[in-house]
């Protein structure tokens, strides 16, 4: 009975560590050395990650996972130091903060959404990024990577759907 | 579904309360780090190359499969274009069987005339090659991961490479792995030497795709399509490695098209080398930041040319401060 209950929990961990874990491998993954796009887009795909399973799964993305997600790519050396964790708690917070507006809201107005919180990242970590460098730094890598999350959100929410139904419901 | 009883509506504002006090809590924290991590720059680097110590074989396992893919596209589409491409290699392999001849020629000559000249060789070179696991070029840096550290024998401030051209610099080491500032991040200086003209500069990366030549002599006869070598200066890198050529020159600035394609490292080179007996071992300075000290207080200034090659100066002539 002991160890089913501990197989249990452990389940139960795994389960609301999956979406965590799937925004590290992305994170992984947009750092091969393959440059899509031509393109440095280091940790490009990791936004949309946060803010969909803030916004659908919050228990699972909570500003703890986020900004440990953030750290991970501060760490890797993405960005100047700690900015990655201030862009990764600003997704979150954003998504949470329209969690109830958005609950049973159209597609259209969730990706609506998701393309005002890309924006607002791009500002932040520029402007954050040129306090720290003393300098503006080239904002086309930035604006690409913006570009780039908004237009893949639909199909990253195809996929993230996917595995919300499977593990969730 | 939204009426709630007392006591679950309670438990549900409370972890409400503690969600936005941990985010305010962690945003605060953020921004501590980041002006930290602003000071302390060598704690950082030490806690970045231990991370990317760890994960390195992890990188390694996502990147192959990656690769592997990239590189099978790579084989079908060169399947189709196969004749051709034998062609072209026959006539490639004709152009340099001609180019040995002449090495070999030029080798012979060089050889006799150092031993006329009584020169002492140059420093060997000897490589260390390791595959890029991990690109971590964003808006804000330019670097590469590859999977070599000091146990393959690489070190802090060596010059990394690949077959056409240097990449960049070594940053930091892990046991397993190192971490290369590209030429082209935000942060790099690397003192070249414009091939024909012998100019000697500084390459000042601005993270895009073409770093700018500073610390140019105001008289400099710059023109597009000059190569661009590193100088050697400072002793970091030997001489001579082949960097890029200019590419643009506009407003009095000079942008240089490195020759490796930064953004398709597959496998990168470093470069073992050290001038024997001077500064690392005899004055225990570290040549690798040795660089900076030629940034000057305000405006371009005139960099002391370099030595020219010996078989254009007159053995008899003593070369004063090895400067002309």
């Amino acid at each position: 009975m002991i160890g089913l209950g501990i197989r249990h929990q452990l389940g139960e961990w795994l389960r609301l560590a999956t979406p965590a874990l799937l925004a590290l491998l992305l994170l992984a993954i947009s750092i091969a050395p393959w440059r899509p796009f031509d393109a440095p887009l280091a940790g490009f795909l990791v936004i949309p990650a946060i803010f969909y399973w803030s916004l659908y799964q919050p228990e699972a993305m909570t500003p703890w996972i986020a900004a440990l997600i953030g750290l991970v790519s501060d760490v890797l050396g993405l960005s100047p130091f700690g900015l990655s964790t201030i862009v990764a708690l600003t997704v979150c917070g954003s998504a949470q903060l329209w969690r109830r507006e958005l609950a049973d809201a159209s597609f259209i107005l969730v990706w609506m959404a998701f393309s005002a919180t890309a924006m607002l990242a791009f500002f932040v970590s520029w402007t954050l990024a040129a306090l720290v460098l003393e300098q503006w730094p080239n904002p086309w890598p930035l604006v690409l990577q913006t570009v780039v999350n908004i237009a893949l959100y639909p199909l990253l929410t195809l996929l993230f759907g996917r595995l919300q139904h499977a593990l969730f419901e | 579904m939204r009426q709630r009883s007392g006591a679950i509506g309670a438990t549900s504002s409370l972890k409400v309360w503690f969600q936005r006090f941990s985010f305010v809590l962690l945003m605060v924290v953020a921004f501590g780090v980041l002006l930290i991590g602003k000071a302390d720059t060598v704690m950082l680097s030490r806690l970045r190359i231990w991370a990317a110590d760890g994960i390195g074989p992890f990188l390694y396992a996502v990147s192959s499969p990656i690769e592997t893919a990239r590189e099978t596209a790579a084989d079908v589409k060169s399947y189709f274009a196969l004749k051709a491409q034998v062609e072209a290699l026959r006539l490639e392999n004709q152009a340099l069987q001609d180019w040995e001849q002449q090495a070999r020629d030029l080798q012979a000559e060089n050889a006799s005339l150092r031993e006329l000249l009584r020169m002492t060789p140059n420093p060997r070179l000897s490589f260390i090659s390791a595959p890029v696991v991990a690109d971590a070029s964003s808006g804000f840096v330019r670097g590469v991961i590859a999977l070599a550290g000091v146990q393959d024998g690489v070190t802090k401030g060596q010059a990394a490479m690949v077959g056409n051209g240097m990449v960049g610099r070594v940053q930091d080491v892990g046991n397993r792995v190192s971490r290369v500032m590209l030429l082209t991040d935000i942060n790099s200086r690397l003192p070249v030497l414009i091939e024909r003209t012998r100019d000697q500069a500084i390459l000042a990366g601005n993270n895009s795709e073409r770093p700018e030549v500073s610390y140019l002599s105001r008289d400099a006869d710059v023109k597009v399509g000059d190569h661009v070598v590193t100088s050697g200066v400072g002793g970091a890198f030997p001489a001579g490695l082949p960097v890029g050529e200019v590419a643009d020159i506009s407003d009095g600035k000079v942008y240089v098209q490195p020759f490796a394609d930064l953004g398709r490292l597959e496998f990168i080179r470093m470069v073992d080398y050290e001038l024997p007996g001077v500064l690392k071992d005899d004055l225990n300075i570290d040549v690798s930041t040795a660089v900076p000290i030629l940034k000057p207080t305000a405006g371009p200034v005139q960099l002391p040319k370099l030595v020219k090659p010996a078989h254009t100066q007159p053995r008899l002539k003593p070369i004063e401060g090895g400067v002309e």
